[in-house]
């Protein structure tokens, strides 16, 4: 495999365009299951009543399987009822779903959907293990509920080492994440490589079964493969070091 | 949990002043719950998207029409249950699943309590090379263990598939715990070194019971993940250690590579299956362990 497999992958648009999709797919999926998660910990944290049965509900996508979001978001399933409801209760225009600002967010939506429950109970485990008279000494102070939580809760679930390894974890993982965009290049009849929807590892995935010029590239595709990895390493690396450096302050 | 709760300043102010609180709540489990829904509904062939509008039913000289898609069916769910022989499936990916949790458990709590506690030089590498390990294509680990297991007839056996999964869970139990024992605040531990417990004592019976809510997160997460692994399953497991997630992605079946005509209502009535006995296992998990953890404080 030699250098001039490497100028060939950066020379095209189309994997910087499906490198710059997984970078904005992973990185957005991480921020809002870590807000989700840390949202909805923070209202079961409120209520005594019911509590368990919320807490259930909200596992709920943790059950289902990485492609059943990426099915349950589609056009025509979730993203649909959620424009029914804007259109013809609320009188707002459609959501048009091939704008690259819709469907992003919806795949970030929906992987955030499936993995912020487990961000919900890192958080809760975190808050779990504050002694409880932490607690009592902020609310004898007369803090409110919300105040206890900024104060004392939302800083060690975010100092939490556990956190800072999901976050890690998290991000990984979403740069090889194959099922939501597949789903949606599915939904968008976006089946060649190269498509806007397209992650690294769906660009790769579809260079394997549907090469362009009838050939496989196979060194392209290792190049390709070599690069992720370097990027995610990179990354991951970065995070980590960041977080040891949170973490010593 | 059974506390009666409530404080007694009289009933109407705490109604009024939990409600935003359970408008939220019930906001956010629309959302958790909505999906799941959709896809249950989809795979009995039923789409309720034009009821939500108000205008989903027509009535056309008295008699309502509806304009879904309304022809309700379990014909997906007995194919998925007779061809796919789900019950089988969901045991094959139970038992990989636990057996494999229960390797890296027994390995991993100590790890993680010694990456905590430590102060040997080098466990912050050991920790990094665990976690790069995650980044690793799964392709590069599947492909000798292949060659390996058929050697030595690990392949398509419970404990071959346990073994293997050992990297995908291995890391996330050492890292996961390692995080929550350093969650416990120093001053616990320090106080039971002060009042002349050994480490064997403190690691039993102080820092093991105030991360049982955080083995149950572990163990989710595991769990998940094994649950849904699909690369090393489809070549590592033959007739008798299929799993559950290759279950789901048979929907999707031969059509697989040409990328189309995917078959999306099996997809949904799989996944249905497949959801059932995840969220009971994940729910189980999740009550024994936090029971244990109340049990464990309040003695």
């Amino acid at each position: 495999m030699g250098l001039s497999n490497y100028v060939q992958l950066f020379s095209q648009a189309d994997f910087w365009a499906a490198l710059s999709t997984s970078v904005l797919f992973s990185s957005g999926s991480t921020f809002v299951s870590i807000v989700l998660g840390v949202l909805f910990a923070y209202l079961l944290t409120l209520v005594r009543r019911g509590r368990g049965l919320f807490e259930a509900v909200f596992l709920m996508p943790l059950a289902a399987a990485p492609i059943i979001a990426g099915v349950a978001f589609a056009p025509s399933g979730f993203l649909d009822d959620i424009n029914t409801f804007w259109h013809y209760i609320l009188g707002q225009a459609y959501f048009n779903v091939a704008s690259s600002h819709t469907y992003l967010t919806i795949m970030i939506l929906s992987d955030s959907w499936e993995w912020g429950p487990m961000m919900m109970l890192i958080a809760l485990s975190v808050l779990a293990s504050v002694p409880r008279p932490v607690y009592e000494a902020s609310e004898s102070f007369g803090a409110s509920r919300w105040k206890t939580f900024r104060t004392v809760g939302l800083p060690a679930i975010l100092n939490s080492p556990v956190m800072h390894f999901m976050i890690i974890i998290r991000f990984v993982d979403a740069m090889r994440a194959f099922e939501i965009p597949f789903a949606w290049a599915g939904w968008l009849d976006y089946l060649y490589p190269g498509a806007p929807t397209d992650t690294l590892s769906l660009y790769l995935f579809k260079l394997l079964l549907q090469p362009p010029s009838g050939v496989i590239p196979i060194p392209l595709i290792s190049a390709a493969a070599l690069v992720l990895l370097a990027v995610t390493l990179t990354a991951a690396t970065l995070l980590f070091r960041a977080m040891k450096r949170m973490r010593k302050i | 949990m059974t506390d009666r709760g409530g404080p007694t300043r009289g009933r109407r102010p705490w109604l009024l002043r939990r409600l935003p609180v359970y408008i939220g709540l019930l906001l956010a489990s629309l959302f958790s719950f909505w999906p799941i829904m959709t896809m249950a509904l989809e795979g009995a062939d039923i789409d309720l998207g034009p009821l939500w509008s108000g205008k989903g039913i027509h009535f056309v000289s008295g008699v309502p029409f509806y304009s879904g898609g309304f022809f309700p069916t379990l014909a997906n769910f007995r194919d998925a249950l007779e061809l796919g022989n789900f019950p089988r499936l969901v045991f094959n990916s139970t038992t990989i699943a636990f057996l494999s949790i229960a390797i890296a458990l027994a390995a991993g709590i100590p790890a993680g309590y010694a990456l905590a506690r430590s102060k040997l030089k080098g466990m912050g590498a050991v920790g990094f090379v665990l976690l790069a390990l995650r980044t690793v294509s799964p392709f590069a680990i599947v492909l000798p263990l292949y060659l390996t297991y058929v050697r030595i007839g690990l392949f398509d056996s419970y404990l071959g598939m346990s073994l293997a999964y050992l990297v995908i869970d291995m890391p996330v139990v050492v890292w996961m715990l390692s995080g929550f024992f350093r969650d416990v605040p120093g001053s616990i531990y320090e106080a039971a070194e002060t009042s002349g417990a050994s480490e064997r004592q403190i690691f039993w019976r102080i820092a093991l019971p105030s991360v049982a809510a955080g083995i149950a997160a572990t163990v989710i997460f595991a769990f998940v993940l094994i649950w849904n692994e699909f690369l090393m399953a489809s070549l590592l497991t033959g007739a008798s250690t299929k799993t559950v997630s290759l279950g789901v992605w048979s929907g999707v079946g031969e059509t697989f590579g040409g990328l189309q005509s995917a078959q999306w209502d099996a997809i949904n009535a799989a996944g249905t299956l497949a959801f059932v006995p995840a969220f009971a296992l994940i729910l189980l998990v999740r009550r024994y362990l936090a029971k244990g953890f109340s049990l464990a404080t309040a003695g």
